[in-house]
């Protein structure tokens, strides 16, 4: 078998599992739901034109982070690297002169991706640089993918704070949680996860959490912010009501 | 599979991991779980069967609790579980946690490769650990305060476990779980050595260690001991001091009574402390001493809010900012190099008196042994570098040097011991040449705090006082100087101009003089540096002041110090900057009329000692 072979193999037994991989249901309570945390270290933020370089996946299962089961990988670039890229990660051509190519390397990603939500800080970065590659492979993006950022504003906004934390290192500071090396993928995937179990167990404080809920975060805290603080207690129960009947929130 | 290399890296600093081999804490850190438990979460119930998880506290803060009493409070790199994932008893007491806490959960299993080394630890971990403090209490009992103030002896629960140096320490183990003691004594003949559960947790529990090896393997010895008339209070602040969480007490005829341990003495308020004193001590660096050193006023803060009294509040903030200073030394000093002479640190002032609050100043002096003729320019040269870097150190650690320069930064104030000892009686002789006063009260209030402390101290030149009737009479006149407000506007003297218009000056009102007298009674009596309290006792003893004058200034000094502290603490919550000047109108009509009786019975000390001044003249 040649490397290449065994590359695909692995690719399409990933896709495989992907498939078969059934999603939790969006009623699951989200401490009985499977997640996976994902971050991406990119040559850019277009996924038009730019590429992944490096990723990490930290899978959680019931309510922890399993740390031994995460992955992390690097893929080989087909364009120059922009300069100012290698300046955000420091991943520069030569550290990837032997990864193998994209639709090879992110087999591993697939694999521990499948049956899980995703979760991710700023997803919409994820979700665009992972469709496509998943497309490729014949698979699609599970819904709804969850976001941290969003997760944090709905915190923010249920303890009648200021919204308005959006880098992942602001937010694990306000938590009293750990910053593990920033724009290293997988430095990143471990303090976004820590962040989002942390997250998730204090929204659970307000409401009971499943998949949907924290899938629609979003939604639910620009219901919030309608209601002024001082009528918040009336305004979650009616925030919750207007909420569902409303056309989803739109895609970022 | 892998292990995150951050988790990884994490644990290889945390004991026993630190002492494992890499490469088993990198297996182990492959079965990591990362768990988040809110603040007030119990993690697992005191009495749970089936613990299958030892946990590492990442982040955060976990209580141990038994029977809602707090006996320790846990931090980041400490490992909990592991007795009962061992001995597989059920737990000993409850953990919950004080704050948001990140944990690291990893299973019986995957640990046992590390924690399990030698043979038998099983057994041994089972006798040394969790299932100790339920032993110490029964249910529900609390601590009285006034254990505090009682001599030390009164704490010993039971006899202590004492051995021979060649016991095995699965042995001494054994016979430690039957005593239901958390450390034993070793027999040395002419002195003692102690062991305690953490010695085992660090040494044999880490695999250095067979339990098959003696006891002395693992003593400290000879063991710091405690004379079994001492306070509870002055046991507190020697622990705290030396960082030692258990001494054995001794008798007048040398013979162990038993030991007394943290939790002996404790009330839960406490225990913040000896956190705070722990983090100190394992800072490495200037930026860890820093972090540490910003949970000194929260726990002030949270002390004098537990009901503490001021008087044990200003002990432990001396105690710990002892601490700090050493550590600060400590990393100066290792980084400007080997000095070229010997010097001691002195802490001046009321971190001298043991009551600082957290308004004071930090007040130092630096005194080098000129024994062997040295280069005073290097000297100098080096010792200056030293002062600066180590004040500013301080500073960054909210500590700021007085504001009329009394400090180890300024050239004044680095000498060596001969010129000092030279200034000290040349004051003691010619008690009216210029400042001599001010630099007699700054130099009798000093203590050395880093450095070689068996060298003869500059306080102490003044135990001559009491032959110097000259200087004795001026430093009197110089304590009448400072006087109580006590007229009437408003029911008491605000100050009538400037920043602090309308507001009462506390301490040049009121802690001054009554520390100004009692330095010079002391004094009078052969006291040097000593607390306000004991020195007044000492006078009082000694025939200097009358028993009725030596108790109104402890009790005018006991209410002022304590309004001081709830005022700072006030302030500290709001975020505001700490000071003395009290607006009158906060205290309520009952604490007003108690102060104007205090400042008023100094007042009238102070006239007693104006006549008496008079009569002798």
């Amino acid at each position: 078998m040649t490397p290449a072979f065994r590359a695909r193999t692995a690719a399409s037994d990933a896709a495989a599992e992907y498939v078969e991989g059934a999603v939790p249901a969006g009623r699951t309570p989200w401490r009985l739901a499977h997640f996976c945390v994902v971050d991406l270290e990119l040559s850019g933020l277009d996924p038009r034109s730019d590429e992944i370089l490096s990723f990490a996946a930290v899978p959680i299962d019931a309510g922890r982070v399993i740390a031994g089961n995460a992955v992390y990988g690097l893929c080989r670039n087909t364009h120059p690297l922009p300069e100012e890229s290698v300046l955000v990660h420091g991943i520069r051509t030569v550290d990837l002169a032997d990864a193998p190519p994209l639709d090879e390397a992110i087999a591993p990603l697939v694999s521990v991706m499948s049956g899980r939500v995703l979760v991710a800080h700023a997803a919409w970065i994820e979700r665009s640089f992972l469709a496509p590659v998943l497309k490729h492979l014949g698979l699609r993006l599970h819904r709804p993918v969850i976001d941290t950022r969003d997760l944090g504003e709905l915190l923010a906004l249920e303890r009648g704070q200021a919204a308005g934390l959006t880098s992942l290192s602001d937010l694990a500071h306000s938590l009293d949680l750990p910053v593990h090396r920033p724009h290293h993928a997988l430095g990143d995937a471990l303090t976004t996860a820590q962040v989002f179990i942390a997250l998730a167990t204090h929204l659970d404080a307000y409401a009971a959490q499943t998949v949907r809920s924290l899938g629609q975060a979003k939604r639910r805290a620009q219901s919030l912010a309608l209601y002024p603080p001082a009528r918040r207690a009336a305004g979650r129960v009616a925030g919750r009501t207007a909420g569902s009947g409303r056309e989803p929130s739109q895609s970022t | 599979m892998a292990a995150i290399p951050d988790i990884v890296d994490f644990l290889l600093q945390c004991p026993p991991f630190d002492a494992s081999d890499p490469a088993a804490v990198e297996r182990l850190a492959e079965s990591v779980e990362v768990e988040f438990h809110p603040a007030g979460t119990t993690i697992f119930p005191k009495g749970a069967e089936g613990i299958e998880f030892l946990r590492v506290i990442r982040a955060g803060a976990v209580e141990v609790v038994d029977d809602g009493r707090v006996l320790d409070l846990m931090g980041p790199g400490e490992l909990f579980g592991h007795a009962s994932v061992l001995s597989g008893l059920p737990t000993g007491f409850a953990t919950r946690t004080a704050e948001d806490t990140l944990t690291y959960r990893i299973p019986a299993d995957a640990a046992s490769e590390i924690l399990a080394q030698p043979q038998g630890l099983r057994y041994l971990t089972r006798s040394m650990l969790e299932d100790r403090h339920h032993l110490l209490y029964a249910p529900g009992s609390e601590v009285p305060r006034d254990r505090l103030r009682e001599p030390v002896s009164a704490t010993i629960r039971s006899e202590p476990v004492i051995c021979a140096p060649a016991t095995p320490i699965r042995e001494a183990a054994r016979r430690m779980t039957e005593a239901g003691a958390t450390a034993l004594i070793v027999d040395l003949e002419d002195s003692v050595g102690i062991v305690t559960d953490s010695d085992l947790r660090s040494r044999v529990v880490a695999g250095d260690l067979p339990g098959e090896a003696p006891v002395s393997a693992v003593m400290t010895a000879p063991a710091f001991t405690i004379p079994s008339d001492r306070s509870g209070n002055d046991v507190l602040m020697e622990m705290l001091d030396r960082g030692i969480r258990h001494f054995p007490v001794v008798s007048a005829n040398g013979r162990v009574l038993g030991i007394v341990e943290d939790h002996d003495l404790l009330a839960v308020e406490r225990s913040s402390s000896f956190f705070l004193r722990r983090a100190i001590s394992r800072a490495s660096s200037g930026g860890e001493l820093v972090d540490a050193s910003s949970k000194l006023r929260p726990t002030v803060v949270a002390m004098t809010q537990g009901g503490v009294p001021a008087e044990e509040v200003m002990s432990v903030f001396s105690v710990v900012t002892d601490a700090l200073t050493r550590k600060v030394l400590d990393l100066t000093v290792a980084g400007a190099g080997e000095p070229p002479a010997r010097f001691t640190w002195l802490t001046l002032g009321s971190q001298a008196r043991r009551e600082a609050v957290p308004s004071s100043d930090l007040d130092s002096a630096i005194v080098w042994f000129d024994g062997d003729r040295r280069d005073e320019t290097a000297v100098r040269h080096y010792l200056g570098e030293v002062a600066i870097a180590a004040t500013n150190l301080l500073v960054r650690c909210g500590f700021h040097p007085d504001e009329h320069r009394v400090s180890a930064s300024d050239p004044l104030f680095v000498r060596s011991l001969s010129s000092w000892q030279k200034a000290a009686r040349s004051f003691l002789d010619l008690p009216t040449q210029e400042k001599a006063l001010v630099l007699v009260s700054v130099l009798v209030d000093s203590r050395v705090v880093w450095g070689d402390e068996t060298e003869p101290l500059i306080a102490e030149t003044f135990r001559l006082a009491p032959a110097r009737p000259r200087l004795l009479r001026l430093l009197a006149e110089f304590a009448l100087a400072h006087r109580p407000p006590t007229g009437f506007l408003r029911g008491l003297v605000v100050e009538s101009t400037g920043e602090h218009r309308n507001r009462l000056d506390l301490k040049s009102g009121g802690v001054v003089p009554i520390v100004d007298i009692a330095r010079w009674a002391g004094l009078a009596a052969g006291v040097t540096c000593a607390s306000t309290n004991a020195r007044l006792a000492a006078a009082e003893d000694a025939g200097i002041l009358t028993a009725f004058d030596a108790l109104a200034l402890r009790e005018a000094f006991e209410l002022v110090c304590q309004l001081r502290l709830d005022h700072q603490v006030a302030q500290l919550e709001r975020g505001v900057p700490p000071d003395d000047f009290l607006d009158p109108d906060e205290l309520n009509p009952l604490t007003r009329n108690y102060l104007k009786v205090a400042f008023r019975a100094v007042a009238s000390v102070q006239r007693h000692i104006a006549n008496d001044l008079a009569l002798i003249k």
